[in-house]
């Protein structure tokens, strides 16, 4: 007989979904002129081209279909939500140091949704899986 | 604690780690390529010249808007016409530009070649017909164009430029060190721009003055003429007035109307002067973004008369420092670029800064034009807010025709 694991806290998604945002961040910066802004002229942010925005959103797809797959509370789509918060919460630090633009409400709502969409498209997909 | 609970915190930790590692790397990057610039920066006037086998060398970014780098990126192909000479420019698959001067019967006079490194250096090479080669440093902060390419290939050629000829920068372009002060500029006799989807912008030089080209009012002086083609048969008209400093342009079913020093007032006029190049550029622009709204739907339900007033806003914006949408440059290439150009330049008129979005009691006419750009976003049924992104009615322009 294996044991039940117990559901994960809402406060460690919120931190993987930080640290998932960072490192992806990181990733497009490091990468940023070899492979997602070749012509140059915009800085390293996921949103300023499209293959950036690819990558981010394949990445947060992956993120949520691994921690879709440990256990987690009845209602799944809190844990879902903490990683999002804490990605876009990540999201919105990075642009604070990038530079806000004159359209950053915009930005962060359109981050917000990729990320959202994203996380949650890779948790139900694993769920589906599993189930 | 259970393997599968170490597991998942090993893997926090590890994505964690990358991220603080990418973030420094840059860092470390910058400083290194600030230190390469501090030891390699060219003097203000001087040609650098390059020995054969010396790597690259910094300069600075453009001078102009991200908007016109935007659109001269597209452009395909550029004949300028002087008089002793033809200068035809074309962009490689790698963005480098290459131009070949000739004579008027096409024999070869030289080659020039822009070895674009990145949006901040570039390098060029001049090849004369005997096959001399030079080769140097591009001006610090200056942004390679196909327009630029002719005329520096142009003049390189009439200064008989080959290697041990000292050459200076004069108005942007490399001249050898003794050659007489010149406007480049003025001997263009025709320039054509060859734009994706069989489009052509020919501008010409034609004297004289130009009677109803605005109802009641004449026009004096010389004038550019830049007629815009699609596969060959006629589907707009521009002119400058250098003299009058009016621009009227004429596009039927998509957009007709004027700039003069009174109606750019409340942008502060006129603040470069147009050139034939700039000339063809903005006739192709109104096509390329007008076209664009009109089969996208942005503006599907505008009122009559709405686009074209806002576009006395808007166009200005090719010459303007400009910069598409900020921190969302994955839609430069889309109609939500009319959103955010229109945006920066109701920001500009008003004097808004991204404070305006949450100090929203300094002033209802930046509210106005972020109540624009959301709506424009939303692809609500007109892209403009009436307080901040219409012209007030002082600012009415006067319509020509």
């Amino acid at each position: 007989m294996t044991a039940e694991r117990p559901p994960r806290a809402l406060w460690a998604d919120g931190i993987v979904g930080v640290a998932a945002f960072l490192a992806a961040h990181g990733i497009e910066r490091l990468l940023w002129r070899a492979q997602f802004d070749p012509a140059g002229g915009t800085t390293p942010w996921f949103l300023n081209s499209g293959r950036a925005v690819a990558f981010m959103a394949v990445w947060m797809l992956a993120v949520g279909a691994v921690l879709g797959s440990r256990p987690t509370r009845a209602d799944w789509t809190r844990n879902a939500l903490a990683a999002t918060i804490g990605a876009i919460a990540a999201m919105v630090g990075v642009l604070a140091v990038v530079g806000p633009g004159t359209i950053f409400p915009l930005v962060i709502a359109i981050g917000s949704a990729v990320l959202a969409a994203s996380l949650f498209a890779g948790w139900l997909l694993r769920r589906l899986i599993d189930s | 604690m259970s393997v599968s609970r170490k597991r998942f915190y090993a893997a926090g930790l590890l994505a964690a780690l990358a991220a603080v590692a990418a973030m420094s790397r840059p860092l470390v990057g910058a400083h290194a390529t600030r230190a390469a610039q501090a030891t390699s920066a060219p003097a203000a006037q001087a040609v650098q010249i390059i020995p054969g086998g010396t790597g690259r060398v910094g300069a600075k970014p453009g001078e102009k808007g991200a908007t016109y780098y935007w659109l001269e990126g597209q452009v395909r192909r550029v004949t300028t016409r002087f008089a002793d000479a033809v200068a035809v420019a074309q962009r490689a698959a790698d963005g480098d530009l290459e131009t070949r001067v000739t004579d008027l019967s096409g024999n070869e006079l030289g080659r020039l070649r822009v070895d674009r490194i990145d949006d901040a250096n570039h390098v060029v090479q001049f090849t004369n017909a005997r096959g001399d080669a030079i080769q140097a440093v591009g001006r610090a902060g200056a942004k390679p164009t196909l327009d630029w390419a002719n005329q520096q290939a142009y003049s390189l050629w009439r200064d008989r430029a080959k290697p041990g000829v000292a050459l200076e920068w004069q108005g942007g372009l490399m001249r050898a060190r003794q050659a007489p002060a010149q406007r480049l500029e003025d001997e263009i006799q025709s320039l054509e721009i060859e734009w994706p989807g069989g489009i052509t912008a020919s501008a010409e030089r034609r004297s004289g003055s130009r009677a109803n080209v605005i109802a009641g009012r004449v026009l004096h002086g010389p004038a550019i003429v830049s007629r815009l083609r699609r596969d060959g048969a006629d589907i707009g008209v521009s002119n400058w007035f250098p003299q009058d400093k009016v621009f009227v342009w004429d596009l039927p079913g998509l957009s007709s109307g004027y700039f003069d020093p009174d109606i750019l007032k409340p942008v502060g006029g006129w603040s470069f002067e147009p050139d034939i190049f700039w000339v063809n550029m903005q006739t192709i622009a109104f096509h390329h973004f007008k076209t664009l709204l009109n089969e996208q739907g942005v503006v599907a339900e505008r009122r009559p008369g709405v686009l074209d007033r806002v576009a006395n806003f808007f166009e200005p914006s090719v010459r303007a420092d400009e910069p598409g949408c900020d921190d969302l440059h994955w839609l430069d290439g889309t109609v939500f670029r009319y959103c955010c150009d229109t945006h920066d330049l109701c920001y500009a008129k008003y004097g808004c800064t991204s404070y305006s979005w949450w100090q929203w009691w300094t002033s209802w006419q930046c509210d106005g034009c972020n109540l624009g750009v959301v709506y424009c976003f939303a692809g609500g049924h007109g892209v403009f807010s009436p307080f901040g992104m219409l012209p007030s009615p002082a600012d009415e322009p006067r319509r020509g025709h």
